[in-house]
This record gives C-alpha cells, structure tokens and sequence, in this order.
C-alpha cells in the first residue's frame, strides 16, 4: 500500500478522535526540543478503552508520513502488547515488513509476519538485514529488550505504551541502551519520548516501595507536569463502564464517559443470540443478557485453600466459573452459529491452575483461563472473574485497598465489553472495610445474584 | 557482625514479602571472591550488578573468555564419554579444531580472526597437555560439568579458635570422580583469588549431609579430592587446610552484610580500597573507580542521588526473590515443596530430545495445572534441575504444554542438554525438577545500566543541547522545565 493510502487511513481515524486524543497525538509529534526551552515530555493519561494505544500508533504513523526517512521505537512491556500496537499499524496500511518486531528469540524470523529474532545488538545480522531494518518505519520491542530497537535505528521517535508496569529504573535502563549504541558517537539519538498507559492499571510488581511508583508518576512527582487525559471509551456497556468509574472514583481518578456507540453494547448488540432453553435454570439469572454487570453472591462455595508460597484456590467456585462459561458458550451463538467464547480471570494462578483441570478437553481451545495480570490491554465480549477469597474474617490479601495488587480488581472488570460476572462471597469483600469492592457492589444496574444451594 | 541472620520459619513461608529483608543474603561464591579480591569491587558486584573485578580483559577475547574456554571442554570432554569424538588415527589437535569451529559457530560468534588467536593461545596447549587424559576418557568416565552446589550452613573456623556457619552457593567447573578431582578453570597466570574459589566450592561440597547427595554421588568422599587450578599451560594443586581462607571468609562475609543494609558502609568500603588512584591494582573495574566524568549533564549530582537508594532497593529485591529462594528450597523439605507445587517432579519422555528442547511428562494434576498457568506467559522462565537443590545442574528453561500432563521444555541457557549423561546424577530414573525462575538476571541489567548511565554524557555544551538523552535527564532531575507539548484548541 502506498504512502497516501496510509495517509488516507489516519486521516480518518484521525476524523474519528474526540479532541482529547487529537491533543494527544499532536504532542507525541512535537519536537521534543520547544521553543521556549522546555523539555516536551508528554504523557498520555488513558483509561481502560480510551484508544491510547491507537494514539500511540496514530502518532507513530504521522511521524512517519511527516519526517522523510524517519523511524520509530514502538517500546511495550509485553509481546502481546507489541503484537496489538503491529497489528494496528499494518491495518493502517503498514507493509507487514515495514512495521517489524524486534523478538529475543532467534528461531522466531518471520519477515512476512513482521517478525525479526536477533541477539541483543545485532551481532549476528547480516549487513543487508541491517540494512533492511534501517528501512522499517517502526521497530517495535519488549521494554527488557529495547537494546535491539537502538542497535538498529539512529534517532528513533521513542513511544512507551502502559508505561504503568515501567519502573523508574526500566526506564532509566532503555535510556542507557540509547546512550550505549556502539559505532555511534554518544549513542543514538533518540528524536523524543512518549509515555502512554493508565498510572492506575497494573503496577510495577517490587517488594520495594520506593520502586513501585512507575515513571509517569515518578516525572509527575518530580517535576509540574499536566499530562494528556482521555477520557471516551470505546470498549464497555454503559453499566461496565460505570462499575469502573465506581472503582476509578476510590483511586481519586478522573471520570470516563462511554462512546455513543458503546452505551448499549451486550451481547445481543455484539450478534449474540441467547437461547434460553440451554441454560440451566439455576444459571438463567446470571447469564441474562440484559444484565451487563452481574455479581454473584458465592458465600456458599466453601472457603478457600490455601497453596504454600504465594497462591490461594477455592475449587467450588471454580467449578461455579467453569458451568457458568460452558453455559455462556452453549447458550449464546453468533450469526453463523459459533458458540461465545467466555474469559474466565482470576487474580491467583492456583485458581487459574485448578480452572484449567475443570473445563472440559473439547472447551479447552474455547474458553480462555488467564490471570488479570496476563490479562492487561486484552478485551473480550464476555469476562468471568474469579476472586476467590472465602474467609470469614474478611480477609482479602494483595485485593486490598492497602496494599499494591489492588489494581487487578480495576484491570479485571475493564476487560469485559458486554457481559461481565463478578464471582465473589459477600461475607469476605463486603463490610470489612474492602471500599474497592464495596463501590463495586454499589454500583448503578448491578445486578446482585445470591448462589443457591 | 554478630552472626549470620537466618529467616525464620514464617520468613521461608511468607506470601508476599516487602521492604528490608529481615535476613541475611544467600552470598555465592563469586561474591566472596569480590569481596576478598577488593570491598569497593564487592560494593560494585552487590548494588551496580558489575562483576569483572577478577576477570581479566584479554586481547583476544573479551570477558567472556574465561566460560568460552570452559564451555569448549566440557563439551570435548562430554563428545568424547558420549563416543560422538574420537580420535582414531588421526591427531587430536585436527580432531578437536573441527569441533572447535562448530563450536564457535554455534555460539553465534562471527569474529573468527579473534577465535583463531583463541584457538592458539589457549585451546591448542591445553590439547597438547591434555591429549594423554582426553584419550583415556571413556564410557566409563564420571565427569560432571557446571554443577551449582548450595548449603546453608557452612562452617568456618574464627582466628578465636571458634567455628561460625554462613550459607553459601557456587558452580564447579568439573568434578572428575575416576581423578577425584575438582577443577575450576582460569586463562590467567596467576591462580589467585581462582584458588580461594575452588577451596570455597570444596568446602560447600563437604558441609552438605549425605542424605542430600544424588544417588550417584552417594558413596563419593569429596575431603579425599584434589583441588585442581587448570589454566591452558598449568595444573596448580590448592592446599585443603588453609587457615588465610578461613579467617578472610569471615571479613568477606562481613563486608557482604554491612554493604547490603548499612549505607555507611560504602565509604568504609572506599576507605579499605584495595588501590588507589597511585597505584592501580590489576582489576577489571579500575576504570569504573576511576572514571572521569563528563560535565553535562550537568544534574549528575541529583541523578545519582536517586539512584543510590534504587541500587539498594534493587539489591534487596533480588535478596526477597533469590536468596529467600535458595533458602527455601534449602531448607524445607522436598515433598513439602512439591506438594505445595512451588517444585514439580517432571519425566522425561524417552527419545523426544531436538537440539536444546525435549519433551516432559507431569503427573501431578495440581503441579501440571500450575505449570501451564505459567507456562502461557511468555515472560515467565522455569528452572531445570538434574539432580536436587543441593547438588545439581540447573538450566533455565521455557516450558509449553502440549497436552494435559505433556510438556515441551526448552533450555536457555548453557548450550544443549546432554540427557544422556545428565540423568545420571538425577534424584531418580531420568526424573528431574522443575521450579519457577527468579528473574534475577533482569533485576541485575537494571543495576548495572543504571550505573552505567552515570558514566554517560558530553563535555561540548552544544552537543549536550543537542541531545535529547542528556537533555531528558536534565528536564527529569535538573532545572530545565518539562511540558506536555504544543497546546492547542480543538473545541
């Protein structure tokens, strides 16, 4: 695809964007070098659905279209992020070797599929390899892996994606990897940095405190700093999204809006249809398809087991998650007849261990099991979350509002776009001071089911 | 010191660890080596992850030098047990070069001029001495390469006469069981501080209970084994009672507590330099402690402030996720372990091996449910272990399911498994262990390119301004002002 059709595509994704994420694009172009001597840093402040990663790669591909011989470092924490920013890229018009991830894993050599393995700096690629990636408009990486991004360009426009999970250290430690280019005086240049996440979704995992704060937080902190908030998502029924407002409201963060077009987003609108004879009775209330945001009542699965080490299982409840996304999938059906494909989430992987042996062989390639960790800048049509703890002292673990993990209550209820089920005994999260899921709870059209029996 | 701080049973049980550990790190033995080599290069190892204090820069081939001549003989030496080498007739210098080469090749270097000066300088006298012993190698040859051994408690005796237990781990290079022998290997001259290791990886070897040794081992008496410093040209045989080791041990130790908690004991540390800028040591760090420093940025002062406190917290995360680690497999019990699913015991599936990957069977429903839980993430790495936690070799691995208790497993590291020989100092059978890694190897890049990027920066103002790395670095920690970029209204 020539550069024009690409022009035409971010044209009118561009026409598309409310003023917030135009705002945003355009201080990812600036030059990071303003005319009144500050530094240009921005930071793109995107809640679950609110397209920060389309504003990123939107960014990405101005820059392109805009600066002659120009590349950019695509840098994200996971692959599955760097695979979601390529694949946005390439429908944009990208040639598939022109937008290329740069992956730790030599065997992994896929031109076609915009997949590069080398060693960290390039050692053993060809001169015409070389060549070839100083071609390529973006060059996309894993964070731990950024080395290869500055090994092959010269002054990349640098574009970090949920900048949430980068410690300050992390990023300090690409911009060495910058500096540290060899065969290049003082490194590469690189032409600008962009921070792009949610400062409220997952957090940097460390047992030390004075390294949690991520690098957004950590400039914020440091210096004055108004970021770029959006604030319309595109990606959750009206009464999911309400729900994380709910909980966006504990962090003291700021309100999202839904997309006209999203408001009445369940399953029906997403081509569903539910045939109410395969649901078992005692299920029908929870999988209605009218009710968006459903939380069970699971005081009667039995307490939970502890697993020595670090992860917590209750094997009733995950039974309960596995009959109720086996009914999801027999129940609802796409136009062409396929059977929904439910995401059950868990915030421990005992539980996902223990979901994974209970769902039965032939369902195994349909209903995916991930923890909300994995589950980070994912979405599905339908989530069903497992939490878990059932105790009767109300205790939680990292779930509560003191302590660092608390954000997975956020990042699971965000992924749901039309169906969300929240599994949890009210005896444990409720009245206990757990205001995360108190709000939860309280949130406008939840529908509350008690577990019979 | 007093004593060394062990955790305490709810310690080696705690879910979710935070803060200043309230422990004692795990030191192994390349630490203690730092340590006693110099405190400011133990400093370096422990908070910036910068280990080359005792490892020469040779011409020829960089810092890795040292693992590429190990790596070749182990290699030589297994193709030889394992009858893939042999000589014949022909000279064994032709044989092993053929070896070499692939060797080099596969190990992804393309630098052949530089390997060929290796070839000759190292490899080629350490043939022409050893080529009576490479051909007496034989099926029967129990040679066991790069085995990590731990112990928790390792006794040293006090200049006082007394006796003082601290933990430790390392890898040997070789155990030759048919010489009783064990080799560290080294391309320097000098065998020290190489003789202070071997001595150290001895002395784990002989603390660890018997009932801890694999099967195979069962009935080998290590106090009887010489210990062998090998260079290319020279065999140095290291004395076993060795009052200096003992006695320097202690202040090795000492240094290693003070400089992880206490945060005056980085000047201590500078005071007690084993050089000065006078009078150089022969040290791969000396440019690091002498390092001239460019002007810009000129927030240097600041950056580094901040950074002292993340070498610290980086160190005591890596003490929280892999000291806390080796204590606890170390000290709990194995079914313990295994039931609790933290250790898994795999089978190997009988002739599945293709290169570095091989199938594996778990049987446990619960440890198989686990591992494919983490198995789907592609961050996550697993540890393999031939043998057990107190003598074995470990790989780290990737591991992916291929059916419901079948596995494919995948080495990362230190080159291609060899399952016929390894098994042999398996717990059982061709059973092996499988455990979740600690990523400590990340946490150590971390350290070190942030202290690298102290050293970064430029001495022309122009090109300072130019630079949006040192410019960037100013706006965070100097005076320059930051902004979101160009504000415009789209309403």
């Amino acid at each position: 695809m020539s550069s024009s059709n690409i022009k035409d595509n971010v044209e009118q994704m561009l026409s598309k964007y409310d003023n917030k994420q135009t705002s945003a694009v355009e201080g990812i172009l600036d030059n990071w070098n303003s005319d009144n001597g500050d530094f240009v840093f921005p930071i793109v402040d995107g809640p679950p659905g609110t397209g920060k990663t389309s504003v990123g790669t939107i960014a990405a591909a101005r820059y392109i279209l805009e600066n002659k011989h120009s590349q950019v470092g695509y840098l994200c924490y996971t692959h599955y992020a760097v695979q979601k920013a390529r694949e946005d890229l390439v429908s944009y018009g990208f040639p598939n070797d022109n937008v290329v991830e740069l992956h730790y894993d030599v065997n992994a050599t896929n031109w076609d599929q915009g997949v590069y393995g080398c060693d960290s700096d390039l050692k053993c690629a060809s001169l015409d390899t070389k060549r070839r990636l100083r071609q390529c408009s973006v060059l996309l990486c894993t964070l731990h892996s950024s080395r290869r991004v500055f090994s092959s360009a010269n002054r990349p426009k640098v574009i970090i994606d949920e900048f949430s999970q980068v410690s300050t250290p992390m990023f300090f430690s690409v911009l060495h990897k910058a500096f540290a280019q060899k065969g290049i005086a003082q490194g590469c240049y690189p032409d600008g940095y962009a921070l792009l996440g949610d400062p409220i979704q997952l957090p940097v995992i460390s047992t030390q405190p004075l390294l949690r704060p991520n690098i957004g937080i950590f400039i914020m902190q440091r210096k004055p700093h108004d970021n770029h908030q959006l604030v319309i998502q595109h990606r959750m029924h009206k009464d999911i999204c309400e729900a994380v407002n709910q909980l966006r409201n504990v962090c003291h963060a700021h309100r999202i809006e839904t997309a006209p077009k999203a408001m009445q987003r369940d399953l029906s609108q997403l081509g569903y249809s539910w045939n109410k004879s395969k649901v078992p009775s005692d299920l029908a209330e929870i999988l209605d398809p009218t009710k968006p945001l459903t939380i069970v009542n699971t005081d009667k699965c039995g307490h939970e087991g502890r697993i020595f080490g670090g992860s917590v299982k209750n094997i009733n409840e995950a039974k309960l998650a596995v009959r109720i996304a086996t009914a999801m999938h027999e129940a609802y059906t796409d136009k062409n007849g396929k059977g929904l494909e439910p995401s059950i989430l868990s915030p421990y992987s005992a539980q996902i261990g223990e979901i994974r042996q209970e769902i039965p062989e032939t369902l195994r390639d349909l209903i995916s099991c991930i923890t909300v960790y994995r589950a980070q800048g994912r979405e599905y049509p339908c989530v069903i979350i497992s939490f878990v703890r059932n105790n009767e002292e109300g205790y939680i673990g990292f779930l509560g509002s003191e302590n660092e993990f608390k954000e997975q209550t956020y990042v699971a209820c965000s992924r749901a776009q039309a169906k969300l089920i929240v599994l949890m005994p009210f005896k444990t999260f409720l009245n206990h001071g757990h205001t995360e899921f108190e709000a939860l709870w309280k949130t406008k059209n939840a529908h509350i089911v008690e577990l019979q029996g | 010191m007093a004593k060394w701080n062990y955790p305490r049973q709810e310690i080696l049980e705690q879910v979710y660890p935070a803060g200043k550990p309230p422990f004692d790190p795990f030191p192994n033995v390349t630490e203690l080596i730092n340590a006693f080599h110099c405190p400011r290069a133990i400093y370096h190892y422990l908070h910036h992850a910068e280990e080359g204090a005792c490892i020469p820069r040779t011409a020829t081939a960089g810092w890795r030098s040292g693992e590429t001549f190990h790596g070749f003989i182990e290699l030589v030496k297994n193709s030889i047990i394992e009858g893939k080498l042999s000589f014949g007739s022909k000279n064994p210098q032709q044989a092993i070069n053929y070896s070499w080469s692939l060797f080099i090749n596969s190990n992804l270097s393309k630098n052949i001029e530089k390997y060929d000066v290796f070839w000759k300088q190292y490899i080629e006298p350490w043939i022409r001495r050893k080529s009576n012993e490479l051909a007496s190698l034989g099926p029967n040859s129990k040679n066991y390469f790069e085995l990590t051994v731990a112990n928790t408690k390792i006794q040293f005796k006090t200049i006082e006469g007394g006796i003082r237990n601290y933990p430790l781990t390392g890898r040997i290079d070789e155990i030759d069981l048919n010489q009783k022998q064990i080799i560290e290997r080294t391309l320097r001259n000098e065998i020290t501080p190489k003789d202070y290791q071997v001595w150290l990886l001895w002395k784990i070897l002989c603390s660890i209970d018997k009932s801890q040794y694999p099967e195979n081992l069962k009935d080998v008496d290590f106090s009887t084994f010489d210990l062998i410093v090998e260079t290319p040209t020279t065999d140095t045989k290291v004395d076993k009672i060795n009052p200096e080791f003992e006695y320097r041990t202690h202040d090795c130790y000492a240094w290693i507590h003070d400089l992880t908690f206490d945060p005056k004991a980085v000047a201590e540390a500078y005071l007690n330099s084993a050089c000065t800028y006078e009078n150089k040591k022969d040290c791969g760090l000396s440019w690091m402690c002498y390092a001239h420093k460019w002007p810009f940025p000129m927030c240097r002062g600041e950056m580094r402030r901040k950074f002292k406190d993340m070498y610290r917290a980086l160190l005591w995360e890596k003490i929280w996720g892999y000291d806390l680690f080796q204590y606890r497999f170390l000290s709990l019990e194995q079914d313990k372990l295994e039931k609790q699913a933290l250790l898994c015991r795999a089978t190997i599936v009988p002739k599945s091996q293709r290169n570095k990957t091989f199938q594996v069977r778990i049987d446990n429903p619960l440890q198989a449910g686990l591992i494919w839980a983490k198995a789907s993430d592609d961050t996550d790495r697993f540890l393999v272990i031939f043998g057990n936690f107190s003598i074995g070799r470990r790989h780290r691995a990737t591991m992916a399911r291929i059916a419901p208790n079948l596995f494919s497993v995948r080495i990362e590291n230190g080159g291609q498994p060899s399952l016929s020989s390894q098994p042999l100092i398996a717990t059982t059978g061709t059973d092996f262990l499988v455990s979740e890694e600690h990523p400590t190897y990340l946490i150590t890049g971390l350290q070190k390119d942030l202290h690298n990027l102290e050293f970064r920066g430029a001495k022309n103002p122009d090109r300072a301004q130019g630079d949006s790395k040192i410019q960037v670095l100013e706006a965070i920690f100097g005076s320059r002002p930051i902004t979101r970029g160009r504000e415009e209204d789209h309403e």
